[in-house]
């Protein structure tokens, strides 16, 4: 029994005991977080997402074969880690080699990584580094340019990396440790442990966010990445997927120059110009292809309104109707629309310049007045003391679509692509849709967002807003979701977690579920201030332990080197 | 109310102020929170005129100008029943030089009357091309940030005048809202009990200059209040306002305990200078005792705002400014306690003043008024954790950074007669940043953790979080430079005031300058070339003291 806990302190007492654990748990985590890339990979490919997220169109994806698969693991897992381990691989064997045949070199080098003044300096520079950081955030108002300019730079990482070296360093110079050490050792073995946790959060961990309209439901994330599709079709239902890359423009803009190319079948599109923060802006122009359909702008004018407005046919809406207080008014490819039965003004295409109008009466069930019209033509309808100006009228027309650049992001900025094909350019801007013709088939090219799907769906039951009262400022949010797991088709036997019929998530209060936790971000409302859409943040941090691990051992190993170094050196004193 | 048109003629009188501590106790509904109407007054106040009393300035009968002080309640309550007074008083402050000339108006003039505000067609103008930009959500600069506060005080004041901002009458049990009736909304019984108030008041106001309101006056207001709260209290519920903590606003109102804690906080660091200069042991006991008191005071007036809000009250820039000090002064007792160097409350005494005084001095860049959280903020045991500590932390900076200043200061006047104050006050450095260091990071770890829990993210280079670390590595890198000697006494202090501009930055800047980031709850603006040009000077300072010092080693050296 005494030799058992004599060799229990023993054990307790051996530094290396304790570096063996905590490398355990870094290796597990790593584990666990490579598992956790390769089960949503599976998922994505079991499960692909068949809806988009306005439920414009649904696509009939190619099946993956055992090839494809092997590349997308290639790709995604494999070879960035080997190209990591070959390269610390080749640094350090270099590294090695240099130290073991020169005996100086190497205490030169050692004596520089293990001064505190090195400490000092790295500390400054992260400090540096990341002060830098705050002012472009602020500048661009926008989190992530922040992050991929400063934080997630090579800068960063670099400095970072001379500091974990710089740790170890450091206490393999106190070797051999005594109990004096221990603060020392543990706050810097903490410092390590966060910095690994962060680089597994990085590289395995998800961090996205759902966005359910209330009483829908949604199986995807939607991941802060992006990336570019292309989407083909010959009857505007079934789309098949011609082209799928992950992008970031942000990092590497693609110009007239070097324009990032798009190819797929025997076609290039070829994505021009990116701008971060950009506002749409829409206007109605005349088009040389006869395709196209009409459309105009109209002032009205009586005692009591003076208007103006722009109503517009398309390929898919030969007849567009506005309606306007007592009246309709009506833009139609044929001169013999019916009417919709109330009183209406109705317009019609005659040629190139002239513009055919009919008014109906609601009170006399007839047409009172018919005629034609060019541009700036003002006439009385005849019916109370409405006046009709033409203003705008092009027989083809369409809509040009720009996108104005902005110093910085806000909640009206998009980011925007410029994509030429064919000769023609066109700005698109992020999760919205590029439609291009061909003779026979029409092709969809989008960016935005990556979409992930996962093995959760979520249904938004209720959404509720708690506001201070009297007010419209928001106390509370909270969700009633419902959750239905869906097993990976390739896992077999009972479903692994079982379905929630209704459960709430509200600020501070999040749901655990299938690896996943789902918080109550924000939400959308409309116009008058009803929620519409729940904004749900989904997580799976696989670095969290360590990350929190290396904090524990900071806040000890700092308290410890302040205010307990006596008690150690005691110790020490006592069993020297 | 035309038929009380005379009473214009209270403006002439010494205030009646009195008459209106009664009507200050009735709850109205602002802002989310039910508050007494003092409260209501003090804020509205302090938005159109810049201050929480009115300074009055009249010609009586001889042509002679006379002034007087009115208090809040009077005249936002006066207003509310004669506004066609008002709107001919110089009511509106307007600071920005560049609005005035755009209204072309006098630049040097100081106070506007609506009137002449409302008839200004560039105010109308002025105010559509504001309203574009936000609609836009284009950053306001400085002067479109003028036209805002102009339009909120019109807005505002026509609110007040036509009686719509003041909410009185909880709704019926059966009402969809929460929404309280305002003054305006009233009928029957109410209105004729909310009105009395008035009528009560105006008919015992003294007709001739020079006279009080008589003590019947009073008593008849207070009847009239009470009539009106009694009448509520029998049609919505005994409990329709918290009575006990609109009396606990009132208190905070009347007894400014923030104001006794400085002024006590001065007796005590006067006390204490003396003592340091002359070794008094008196005087230092003294000194203590009066410390002990002001922090007393200083702990109760955080409780009772904890008692009226019910959360802990570090949500803003006003509340932390007066709960860092707190710690300063609670580190420099433990510190003092334990090595007695005097110099260590002292100094905490000193930066405790500082802040006290700043918190009173600019109540539009610190607001002082209760406010609602923000959703993600409703969780009192994370804000409870990792906002206290983390502010309690910069406590222990500005601890270090006071007594810093005491002891660059003095190996400035001469390092050899002061040699023991000097390592003494470097020793308090080295302990109160030991103490900064290690709450900062459970702070900033607690903020991490609340994070995590709340939003899923551990890290997620927030600015405010971010310069909390970046704070946190300027005193590690400190703490690092003494341990390899690169830094001694002189060093450390100077080192440590350096680094207090990082904490500067990190607890205003963030919020004041940068304005980015997901604790955008506290952002506010104001005040930022007065801070940044402390910051500098005290570099600058620094610096000096620093250059000044190495000639002088350098001349020992050479002799």
């Amino acid at each position: 029994m005494e030799a058992l806990k004599n060799t229990m302190i023993a054990w307790m007492r051996n530094p290396f005991f304790w570096i063996y654990i905590l490398g355990m748990i870094m290796v597990y985590w790593t584990l666990e977080a490579v598992a956790l890339g390769i089960r949503y990979d599976l998922v994505s490919w079991a499960h692909p997402i068949r809806e988009m997220n306005d439920h414009y169109f649904t696509w009939k994806r190619g099946r993956l074969s055992l090839g494809d698969l092997i590349i997308k693991f290639w790709e995604v897992i494999l070879s960035p880690l080997l190209i990591y381990i070959l390269l610390a691989g080749v640094i350090f064997g270099a590294g090695f080699y240099f130290f073991k045949t020169n005996k100086v070199a190497r205490k030169k080098v050692f004596n520089v990584l293990k001064s505190l003044k090195l400490a000092v300096v790295i500390v400054l520079a992260i400090a540096l580094l990341s002060a830098i950081g705050t002012f472009i955030e602020s500048k661009y108002a926008d989190a992530s340019a922040a992050g991929k300019l400063v934080y997630h730079s090579w800068w960063m990482y670099g400095v970072l990396l001379v500091l974990s070296v710089q740790l170890i360093a450091v206490m393999v110079d106190r070797w051999p440790w005594k109990m004096r050490h221990t603060g020392f050792i543990l706050a810097h073995l903490g410092i390590l442990a966060t910095i690994y946790g962060s680089i597994l959060t990085r590289y395995f961990g998800i961090d996205a966010s759902m966005a359910i309209p209330i009483g829908e439901k949604s199986r995807h994330l939607i991941m802060p990445s992006t990336d570019i599709k292309v989407l083909s079709t010959f009857d505007g239902e079934r789309y098949s997927q011609l082209y799928y890359d992950r992008v970031d423009f942000y990092s590497s803009k693609p110009t007239e120059k070097s324009p990032y190319e798009v190819k797929f079948s025997d076609k290039t599109m070829e994505v021009i110009d990116f701008l971060p923060y950009a506002i749409r802006e829409s206007k109605l122009v005349e088009s040389s292809d006869s395709n196209d359909r009409a459309a105009i702008r109209y002032q009205l004018e009586s005692t009591r309104a003076n208007v103006s407005k722009w109503i517009q046919l398309t390929r898919r809406m030969p007849v567009t109707r506005q309606p306007f207080g007592p009246m309709t008014i009506t833009l139609t490819e044929s001169p013999h629309e019916k009417f919709s039965g109330g009183n209406e003004l109705m317009f019609f295409p005659v040629d190139s310049k002239k513009l055919g109008y009919k008014v109906y009466s609601d009170r006399l069930k007839r047409v009172i007045k018919e005629g034609t019209a060019q541009v700036g033509d003002l006439f009385e309808i005849g019916f109370m003391d409405f006046k009709v100006r033409v203003i705008n009228y092009f027989q083809n027309s369409m809509e040009k679509v720009t996108y104005r650049e902005m110093k910085h992001k806000s909640d009206l900025t998009n980011e925007a692509i410029k994509v030429r094909y064919n000769g023609k350019e066109q700005w698109t801007g992020s999760n919205s849709l590029l439609r291009f013709f061909d003779e026979d088939r029409m092709f969809v090219l989008t960016y935005g967002n990556t979409y992930m799907p996962i093995d959760v769906e979520i249904r938004m039951l209720d959404f509720r807003v708690g506001r201070y009262q009297g007010t419209n400022r928001a106390a509370t949010y909270e969700s009633d979701v419902a959750v239905n797991y869906i097993q990976p088709r390739y896992v077999e036997g009972p479903p692994e977690f079982s379905n929630i019929s209704k459960v709430n998530i509200s600020m501070n209060e999040p749901l655990k579920y299938a690896n996943f936790t789902f918080y109550q971000a924000s939400f959308q409302e409309d116009e008058k201030g009803q929620p519409t859409t729940s904004i749900l943040s989904v997580n799976n941090d696989p670095g969290r332990f360590l990350k929190y691990l290396g904090s524990l051992l900071i806040t000890i190993g700092s308290i410890w080197l302040f205010y307990l170094k006596k008690w150690g050196t005691r110790k020490k004193t006592l069993t020297a | 109310m035309k038929k009380f048109g005379w009473l214009f003629l209270i403006l002439l009188f010494p205030s009646w102020s009195f008459a209106f501590k009664s009507i200050g106790s009735l709850p109205v509904q602002d802002l989310g929170r039910v508050k007494p109407f003092e409260s209501f007054a003090r804020e509205s106040l302090q938005l159109l005129y810049g201050r929480q009393t009115f300074k009055l300035i009249q010609k009586d009968e001889a042509g002679k100008e006379i002034t007087g002080k009115r208090s809040a309640t009077e005249v936002i309550f006066t207003m509310m029943f004669l506004p066609e007074v008002w709107t001919e008083q110089n009511v509106l402050v307007i600071d920005n030089r560049a609005l005035k000339q755009s209204l072309k108006v006098d630049p040097e003039q100081k106070y506007f009357t609506f009137s002449e505000l409302v008839r200004n067609p560039r105010v109308g103008l002025l105010v559509r091309e504001l309203e574009g930009r936000v609609s836009r959500k284009e950053n306001l600069d400085t002067f479109s940030k003028a036209v805002q506060s102009l339009n909120n005080q019109l807005t505002l004041m026509n609110a007040i005048m036509s009686q719509r901002a003041i909410a009185v009458l909880p709704p019926p049990s059966d009402a969809k809202t929460d929404r309280w009736l305002s003054a305006a909304e009233l009928q029957g019984e109410a209105k004729e009990k909310f009105s009395q108030i008035f009528l009560v008041a105006a008919k015992n106001t003294p007709k001739k200059r020079g006279e009080s309101f008589s003590k019947e006056g009073q008593k008849a207001v207070g009847a009239a209040v009470k009539e009106f709260i009694d009448y509520t209290k029998a049609q919505r519920g005994e409990s329709y306002a918290p009575f006990s903590e609109i009396k606990a606003e009132l208190w905070l109102h009347n007894f400014q305990p923030f104001l006794w804690a400085w002024v006590l906080y001065l007796l005590s660091a006067l006390l204490l200078l003396v003592s340091w200069l002359n070794e008094n042991k008196k005087l230092y006991l003294a000194g203590w005792g009066f410390a002990l008191v002001a922090l007393v005071i200083h702990t109760i007036g955080f409780l009772v705002r904890v008692y009226i809000v019910k959360r802990p009250p570090v949500s803003n820039m006003y509340e932390t400014v007066v709960w860092a000090p707190w710690g300063t002064v609670l580190f420099a007792m433990i510190l003092e306690y334990v090595y007695r160097k005097r110099i260590v409350l002292l100094a905490a005494n000193i930066a405790a003043i500082l802040c006290l005084i700043l918190a009173s001095l600019a109540p539009t860049v610190l607001d002082p008024s209760l406010q609602p959280l923000e959703p993600v903020l409703r969780s009192t045991f994370w804000l409870l954790t990792h906002v206290l500590v983390i502010v309690i932390s910069y406590g222990a900076y500005f601890l270090s950074w006071a007594i810093g200043n005491f002891v660059i200061t003095a190996a400035f006047i001469d390092e050899e007669k002061y040699k023991t104050q000097i390592k003494d006050g470097a020793l308090a450095i080295y302990r109160s940043n030991q103490i900064g260091t290690v709450l900062l990071f459970a702070g900033i770890i607690l903020g991490g953790v609340w994070a995590d829990y709340s939003w899923g993210r551990f890290w997620g280079w927030d600015p405010k979080e971010t310069w909390a670390l970046i704070a946190f590595l300027g005193y590690v890198a400190v703490l690092h430079a003494r341990l390899t000697n690169w830094i001694r006494d002189f060093g450390n202090a100077a080192a440590s005031v350096a680094a207090f501009s990082l904490v500067v930055m990190a607890w205003y800047g963030v919020n004041y300058v940068l304005g980015a980031g997901l604790h955008s709850y506290g952002f506010g603006a104001g005040g930022v070339e007065y801070v940044a040009s402390v910051v500098v000077a005290q570099l600058l300072y620094v610096a000096f003291v620093a250059k000044v010092r190495q000639s002088r080693l350098q001349e020992a050296k050479e002799n």
